[in-house]
């Protein structure tokens, strides 16, 4: 490449000047310039200085007198029509606004208050667009007004800029245009809307522009415009098949995997896994079609446009699901722009269609836990174990909001506390049948909208909590008592933990734990984050302060006895033979949040023998019972519906076997197809009994579904030794098992104590009515009714029986309920925290005093 | 001060180029340097290769030659020139006259002896 010095360019002017006029034509200097540059080349040079010009235009010697009369000639105006297309004064001015400062006003003005993307659709959904579109109004200014001469390469990067500024005001006008009319109605009517009517100005303005660019400028026709301008609207064609095309994709993938055809199901979500996005499926996850858009991209405006039927946020939810093997309230949720920006505020999603449901929903922005804590005593003597845990909500968003959340309890855990703080006070639950004590709640959420708390069982072993209203900027306070049996076999104590949530977790968030035991040790405090909390979830009570020699017999005073005559019951440890089932079928889910227990669950489950187990795993084709050898190829992907494969292990084993179980391993799973027909096998079988293993935290419809089933159960929860517990569940299933338990007796508190029994806390009554709560729900033995008052008067959650807190006596009066006698709440034990001096430091204590004092 | 020969000479070489680069570019299009050395390499023509591009500037603007522009990687882009239709039906019109033309003032020419 030629490079020129200063002073050849310099000299080069002036020998244009000189011999060519004052001022040559734009042709004849670029001419010139060329018969120098090849006269260069030829001689080898490769930097002109001014000595090697002088020599190349020496001899070109032109002729002055020809060249005079040439250049006054040439010099004349080139392009006739030059002056008159020339805009005049008052052209430029509408142009300038029309085609430049409304576009863009439209655009800042889009990107603070989102006013389009609340409406229509969202122009801008990332930056990339942003780009493109604020392109087209700078391209068309540049055209317009650059003032300095063109060179080649810029000329040649606005005719690439312009050629995609083009495509892109087409594509927007294209998708706008049935705003027009209305615009144009509302500008000639009322003097308003021509921020409709920015895209189609922009499009006539970068058009004109490129014409006017074409016709004034001489270089424009030397040039090649036209091939470079051409490249730009190859460019912006690909830009926007790349920033556009997969959300169109995406959103035919959705409608598609809403069809009634199985095959176009899977076509639709074969389309969403290639080319389709996350973030646009989510939002639709998030439509509540309440009238506003909920920032739908353009893809989803016009195939809404184009479409009779348009697909729900629930099947939205469901095909989230299977694309992606998350649940969409487990992702973040995208920003949802509902209201003027406030640079303080949380932007929130504009409506909570959950509020006042059974379920938890998707996430709310600006809704956290902001502290936790848990407090746990180990009850060694009487084999429980009683955790508090005290949570605090806060909502920093402009909205008053529903905090909600389903807790996974230790194995057979029951919650046999609750507490709402009102105004700064503690405030006990009432507890009734689940009937009662929802309706309560829920009249008190949608109407009187005041402080309720309602805390029912939402599957096994879980509970939903719901906690009305949090207030913005405002916080709200419960806790719940959770009693779960303790073994000093296996003496990890299992902690509570959120499984699914409508609200966030502080990164500082830290769930603060303090353990205790009825042993002469002191208690031990630690923190949890919640990931550790969620991975590890367990904590071993050191021997010290749970103590040796447990007792065999025990008895405790019932505060709940209908009288003196049953008000002691008394608790001898026996041990009981449990017979196996007939046969087991494990059920695995196929999702991809199972893979990273794979490796883990092929080392547990191989080893069983073949004759007890088989295997099922969950598909969308027809499931068909292998054995352990199917899990060599086990591979899960993507999202998995296991109703059909639940379905068709329940089925089997209630044709084939007297007694049988299906144990199903799972993660989160949505509602993606009916429960019904599961429920009704279930409902007709009592031996027939399905356990629920659930390897993360997350939603689980199946199990909301079949809460009221009792041969629905759970299994052993994830926890740091999960596959050891995993191993003797499965054992316990195909083996008889030796298991110890309480045998209880009632008896007046007048008659004498066994001579060895050791004196327990209200929770062992409280659990023991538990037990037979649930063994005679389970075994179907009289009415559920009596039962679930029964349960509320032990003030236990179950699943017949609920608690709320409510504000106000004359509320509780209004439902037939009752707030717990704070007489028979049961508190958490305290145990000494300072050890207590031995007999030698009081002495040398009381010396030290008395010398004191004789000095003074 | 240029003499009354000289100013003659470059009166009728002034009419004579144009219709040189027109019978020039009769056999195609040609790279702009090209031509203006093949011209000027002409011997008797006696023409500047500067004067050139002055003229063919002109005849682009009569519509007489088009101009292509081809892009160089070493410098700027080369100018291919080559006639318009109405160019060559004016070379013809311009060789016809000069070849009556040129006849007639033969015929006053006294014979180099």
């Amino acid at each position: 490449m030629t490079t020129w010095t200063p002073a050849a360019e310099s000299f080069f002017r002036d020998f244009l000047s000189s011999h060519f006029g004052a001022r040559p034509a734009d042709e004849v200097a670029h001419d010139i310039r060329c018969h120098v540059h090849e006269e260069l080349s030829q001689r080898g040079v490769d930097r002109v200085t001014r000595t090697e010009l002088q020599r190349v235009v020496e001899d070109l010697h032109p002729n002055q007198s020809m060249v005079e009369a040439e250049s006054a000639f040439v010099k004349a105006p080139v392009i006739p029509a030059e002056d008159t297309n020339k805009p005049t004064k008052a052209q430029a001015i509408a142009a300038a606004i029309f085609y430049v400062i409304l576009p863009v006003a439209v655009l800042v003005m889009e990107g603070i208050f989102h006013w389009c993307a609340m409406v229509f659709f969202d122009p801008m959904p990332t930056l990339a667009h942003a780009a493109l579109l604020f392109l087209v109004p700078i391209v068309t200014g540049s055209l317009l007004w650059k003032q300095t001469p063109w060179t080649p390469q810029l000329f040649k990067t606005i005719a690439c800029l312009s050629g995609i500024a083009l495509v892109v005001s087409i594509y927007y006008v294209a998708i706008t245009f049935w705003w027009i009319p209305f615009a144009l109605i509302g500008v000639v009517y009322f003097g308003l809307g021509l921020v409709p009517l920015a895209p189609p100005f922009a499009m006539i303005g970068i058009s004109r522009a490129r014409t006017l660019m074409w016709r004034s400028v001489p270089s424009a026709r030397e040039i090649p415009w036209k091939t470079w301008s051409r490249r730009g609207v190859y460019a912006g064609v690909a830009a926007l098949i790349i920033l556009e095309l997969p959300s169109y994709v995406g959103r035919v993938g959705l409608s598609m995997a809403t069809s009634e055809n199985a095959v176009t199901r899977e076509r639709g979500l074969s389309l969403i896994r290639i080319a389709g996005t996350e973030s646009d499926l989510l939002r639709k996850c998030y439509d509540t079609g309440r009238g506003w858009a909920g920032n739908r991209d353009a893809a989803g405006m016009v195939l809404d446009e184009l479409s009779d039927t348009k697909v729900s946020s629930e099947q939205a939810q469901k095909v989230f699901f299977l694309a992606t093997g998350t649940p969409y309230n487990e992702v973040e949720p995208p920003r949802v722009h509902s209201r003027l920006y406030q640079r303080d505020q949380w932007d929130t999603v504009t409506f909570d269609s959950d509020q006042g449901g059974d379920r938890v929903g998707g996430r709310l922005r600006g809704l956290f836990m902001d502290t936790s804590r848990m407090d746990t005593h180990v009850d060694a003597a009487a084999r429980l174990s009683y955790t508090e845990w005290t949570v605090e909500f806060e909502n920093l968003s402009p909205d008053t909001h529903e905090a909600r959340c389903q807790v996974q309890l230790p194995p057979e855990g029951v919650v046999s506390r609750v507490t709402l703080w009102i105004n700064d006070e503690p405030e006990e639950a009432a507890f009734g049948p689940n009937n009662q004590v929802k309706q309560a709640y829920k009249s008190v959420v949608t109407v009187e909208r005041r402080d309720p708390v309602l805390v029912t069982v939402s599957g096994p072993g879980r509970v939903l909590v719901q906690c009305f209203p949090v207030l913005p900027r405002k916080r709200m306070k419960v806790r719940l008592g959770i009693t779960a049996p303790w073994s000093p076999i296996d003496p990890e104590v299992v902690l509570p933990r959120v499984v699914e949530r409508n609200f966030g977790f502080p990164r500082s968030l830290k769930h603060h734990v303090w353990a205790q035991g009825d042993g002469h040790g002191q208690g031990t405090q630690f923190a949890y984050t919640n990931k550790e909390l969620l991975d590890k979830s367990t904590i071993t009570p050191n021997q010290q302060f749970v103590g040796e020699d447990l007792p065999e017999q025990i008895w405790s005073r019932d505060p709940f006895a209908q009288g003196p005559h049953d008000a002691v019951l008394v608790g001898k440890r026996i041990t009981e033979l449990v017979a196996p089932v007939e046969h087991v079928i494990i059920v695995l889910d196929n999702s991809e949040g199972m893979k990273p227990f794979v490796p883990m669950l092929k080392e547990q489950l191989s080893g069983i023998p073949e004759d007890q187990i088989g295997f099922l795993v969950a598909s969308h084709s027809t499931p068909s019972i292998q054995t352990a050898d199917i899990l060599k190829q086990w591979n899960p992907r993507y999202g998995t519906d296991s109703l059909p494969a639940l379905h068709h292990a329940c089925s089997k084993l209630r044709k084939e076997t007297k007694s049988g179980a299906v144990v199903w391993l799972h993660t989160a799973h949505p509602e993606v197809s009916s429960i019904e027909p599961l429920r009704q096998i279930l409902s007709h079988q009592d031996r027939l009994q399905l356990y629920d293993i659930s390897l993360t935290h997350g939603t689980n419809a199946i199990s909301e579904a079949l809460k009221k089933i009792p041969q629905f159960r759970h299994g052993p929860v994830m926890s740091s030794n999960f596959d050891q517990q995993l191993g003797r569940f499965l054992h316990g299933l195909t083996n008889p098992t030796q298991q110890d338990k309480w045998s209880v007796t009632r008896q007046s508190a007048n008659c004498a104590l066994p001579i060895n029994a050791i004196q327990v806390d209200d929770q062992f009554p409280r659990y023991t009515k538990y037990l037979e709560g649930m063994t005679a729900w389970r075994e179907r033995r009289s009415v559920v009714s009596d039962w679930s008052k029964q349960l509320a008067h032990y003030q236990l959650v179950t699943p017949i029986s609920g608690a709320v807190v409510l504000e106000r006596q004359e509320q509780y009066e209004q439902h037939g309920l009752k707030q717990v006698d704070k007489k028979t709440v049961h508190h958490m034990p305290t145990v000494p925290s300072v050890p207590e001096p031995s007999s030698a430091t009081l002495l040398m204590l009381g010396i030290f005093a008395i010398s004191f004092r004789r000095k003074r | 001060m240029t003499s009354f020969y000289d100013n003659w000479t470059i009166q009728v070489r002034k009419g004579i180029l144009e219709l040189c680069i027109l019978n020039a570019l009769e056999e195609g299009e040609c790279y702009g340097y090209a031509l203006v050395k093949q011209l000027a390499a002409i011997p008797g023509l006696h023409v500047a290769e500067g004067t050139i591009y002055p003229l063919l500037s002109r005849l682009k603007l009569h519509g007489l030659v088009a101009t292509r522009l081809e892009e160089s990687p070493d410098g700027p882009a080369r100018k291919y020139y080559k006639l318009t239709q109405t160019g060559n039906k004016e070379r013809g019109r311009m060789n016809t006259y000069y070849r009556g033309l040129s006849d007639a003032v033969n015929t006053l020419l006294t014979p180099v002896s």
